[in-house]
Formats: C-alpha cells, structure tokens, sequence
C-alpha cells in the first residue's frame, strides 16, 4: 500500500476513535455545571443557545426562540452540530456563562422550573435584552459570541407578555451618544459610544396605534447604562397607546439623531439612524 | 365528473375536508400559524417534538392539518404523515437567509433542499404545494420573489400547482389568503 493510502487509512481509524461533534455536544450536556437550565434550573436540559453558549430546558427554549434568529436554538439530541458550535459550549456553558450574566442577581429572582411563561420571559429578556444582572465581562470570554450575534442578525421584532406591545431591535449599528431620550427617560450616559445600540419599537397588531405605555413605563426606569444591547425608550407624557406615525407623538419617542422611517406595509415602524 | 359532483354536494351540504401537512426547518413558525388561524392566538411555542393537529374551519373548508417538528432528527420522520395529503404547506422564515438555499443544492440542512426532498415523496405526486414566506415583519426579510428563487420553486414541475404566500404570522396577515388559495387549488 502506498504511503498516502496508509495514512489515509490512519486517518479514518483515528476518526473513528474521536468522538463526533454530536457526541461531544451530549458530553458536554452531561457535564454537571450544565446539569440545570441555566434560566429556570430545570434538570437536563436539551436545549441550546448558540450565540448564548448555554444549556436550557424546552421551554425557555421556547421563550429564548421568540427572540428571533439572534438566539439561534438548537436541539442537542435533534440537530446536527458543527465542530465550531460545540467550541463555543466547550469555552461557555451555563456556569461560566451565568457568573457573568447573573452576576449581580439575587438569589430569589431566579424563576423555578414551574415558572409561568410571562414570568420566564420577563426574567429572560431583563438578563439577555438589558442587561439587569450582568457584570462587566471585560474580554467578552462569555459575552462575546451574544455582541456578535446581535451585531449580525436582521433587526428584530420581539415580543415580551402579554403582547400588549412589541419591541424591535435595530441591528444598526447606532452609537448610543447619538441617541437621546425625551421625558423622564435618563439620557443614555454609555461611555462605550461604538456600542452596539438596539433601539425601540413599533408596530402593532391593528396596524394603526402602538401600545408602548406599557413598555416604556417599564423599561424606562433601567439605568441606561446597562443596555448595551438595549432599548432606548422615552416616556410618553399620557399613559395612552402611542401612535408612531402621529407627528404629535414622534417627538415624544425619540429625538437626537434617529430618524423613523415610514411604516411598512405591516404597519412596522422602524428607528434607524439619520 | 363523479369527483366534481362529490365536490358540488360538499359545498351544498357541509365541508368539505382537506389534509393538510404543514413541515419546514426549526423556528419558521409552523406552530404560531397554525394557533394562528386555529383561533387567532399569538401563542409563546415551544420547539414542536412530535407534532400538532388541530382541524381549522375556514369558509365551507374543514383543513385537517398537521404541524410537524422541524429538528434536523425529526425531518427524517415527515414522510410518515404524507399518506392521503391534499396540500403540502412549507413554511419558511424569509429573513433566515443563509438557511433558506445552499451553494450546491446537496446539503440537506437548507430549505431548498428539504423542500425539494420532500416533494419528490411518490405520496405527495399529486399534492399542491404553498410555501409561506413568513415573518415578513423582520426588515432584511426576502420578498417572495425573491424567497421563490431561492428556493427554485420553478423546479417543482410543470403539473404541480405551486403557489408562494407572504405572511407574518404574529400579525396573522397573509395567512387566510394562503388557506383560500388551498381550498380553491385542492
């Protein structure tokens, strides 16, 4: 047998000693610091964030997935992995990952694996969307892969309980000294003036007014300077929907420097920067 | 004839019945437009393992339609619920674009593929096709036409009736169209 064949044939032995990618993947779900969901701590969890790097159960897979392609969820069981996927839950996993993401959260916040969905989602989009308990992950050693998937994805509509109003995230890329909240919004302060910026809002599912009251009394009392991925939003002088479209309303949501583009023929409105 | 006069009785005195599976990859929103139409619910889905039936009245039509999961793993087992299927319903999700086609038209994991796998079934030769172009809401998302090239539904051959619906199935618009497209092309 020739040389390149022989090693050709060592190759392919050695192949089969190595574990696949898929097995590694179930390896490394079996490891105990993944052993809970990292959101909710229910037991073995199936499920994975690719841009998170963390293990979760069914349904806050569930919940993770309504927040669109920058989640990117995969089944450890159903789907087939990539040597540079698993890399990224060999470097993350749920305990490294939550030392950073749920570093300043107290003990008692955390959902139980009973959780109702609106709580889980509440929980989820305070820990991933804003920010609330993260410390600072200077090297972006578990952040990083979550920057770059937001950087990346399409902008994004996203859904939070009871669907009283929608959020969508700009993935323009928008440096948060340009934008400039009105009302009693605190005025975004993030020194980090590349940060990757997603913004409010809009659309509504009549297609004629928006139902952000209810948004922006909420998120408006976040420090700003947690949402690096966040949601900039003013507080509108009536506690009644707001109509994007109305020039009376416009000046309320946003000013500085992004503009609101005409509604599609959805009715979505988006904020881009000027 | 006999089949149209069994037609014509139908619509005179009740629905009539059409089978419907409904497949696409993972997070196209298969189970949101189907709790969609079913009741017009914006649902929070879980990823579906297995599937879901729901019989969905729409006019004098009573769809039957099964939504199926769409895992890797589970796409082998799509071909078990293709007996006596009127329609197929692929669903996509238009922004998904690397997802939506690949480079060479052999690697199995994109819609183009799955889509093409599934329709050259010898069960589904006589069944009509739509595809749903969802989450049209998502700016960046593809326009149908463009949706329609990727996923080279010019191929499907020339005696299939295809059809390519946008929608955005939160919102729920385009999703009746699509069911009235079936129950007047089945």
């Amino acid at each position: 047998m020739p040389w390149f064949e022989q090693q050709g044939a060592i190759h392919s032995a050695l192949r089969g000693l190595m574990p696949t990618s898929d097995e590694e993947m179930e390896e490394l779900a079996c490891l105990p610091e993944n052993h809970y969901c990292s959101e909710c701590h229910t037991p073995n969890p199936r499920w994975c964030s690719i841009s998170l790097g963390v293990f979760v159960c069914l349904n806050c897979a569930g919940v993770l997935r309504g927040f669109g392609p920058v989640t990117k969820m995969r089944s450890v069981t159903l789907d087939n992995w990539t040597p540079e996927q698993v890399a990224v839950f060999r470097r993350i996993g749920n305990q490294r990952a939550n030392s950073i993401w749920e570093g300043k959260l107290p003990k008692e916040k955390k959902p139980t694996p009973s959780a109702a969905p609106d709580e889980r989602t509440a929980f989820i989009a305070a820990k991933y969307i804003d920010w609330q308990f993260a410390i600072p992950d200077p090297e972006g050693a578990v952040t990083g892969p979550w920057r770059e998937a937001i950087k990346q994805s399409p902008p994004q509509v996203v859904i939070f309980p009871l669907r009283r109003f929608i959020l969508a995230q700009v993935s323009h890329y928008v440096p948060a000294s340009r934008l400039e909240g009105v009302g009693s919004s605190p005025a975004p302060t993030h020194s980090e003036t590349e940060a990757c910026c997603s913004i409010m809002v809009c659309c509504t599912r009549s297609a004629s007014t928006l139902y952000l009251a209810a948004a922006i009394e909420k998120f408006s009392r976040l420090p700003c300077s947690d949402r690096r991925t966040g949601l900039w939003c003013a507080k509108t002088h009536a506690a009644r929907p707001v109509d994007v479209r109305s020039a009376r309303d416009r000046p309320h949501l946003l000013t500085g420097n992004a503009a609101v583009g005409p509604p599609n023929s959805l009715g979505c409105v988006l904020l881009s920067p000027k | 004839m006999g089949l149209s006069i069994a037609k014509m009785f139908q619509s005179l005195w009740g629905h009539r019945q059409l089978r419907i599976v409904m497949v696409g990859l993972d997070a196209a929103g298969k189970t949101t437009i189907l709790y969609k139409v079913k009741s017009n619910e914006n649902i929070t889905t879980t990823p579906t393992i297995g599937f879901n039936l729901e019989e969905v009245d729409i006019g004098s039509i009573r769809f039957t339609v099964w939504d199926v999961g769409g895992q890797k793993q589970i796409r082998q087992l799509w071909s078990h619920y293709y007996e006596n299927s009127n329609a197929v319903i692929f669903v996509v999700d238009s922004a998904d674009t690397a997802r939506l086609s690949c480079a060479t038209g052999t690697c199995n994991d994109c819609a183009r593929c799955e889509l093409h796998t599934l329709m050259q079934n010898d069960t589904l030769a006589n069944a009509t096709l739509l595809v749903f172009a969802n989450k049209q809401d998502i700016p960046g998302a593809l326009p149908p036409d463009q949706v329609a090239e990727r996923l080279k539904l010019s191929d499907m051959g020339a005696t299939r009736k295809v059809h390519i619906q946008p929608c955005c199935a939160l919102q729920g618009q385009g999703l009746h169209e699509g069911f009235n497209w079936l129950s007047q092309n089945c």
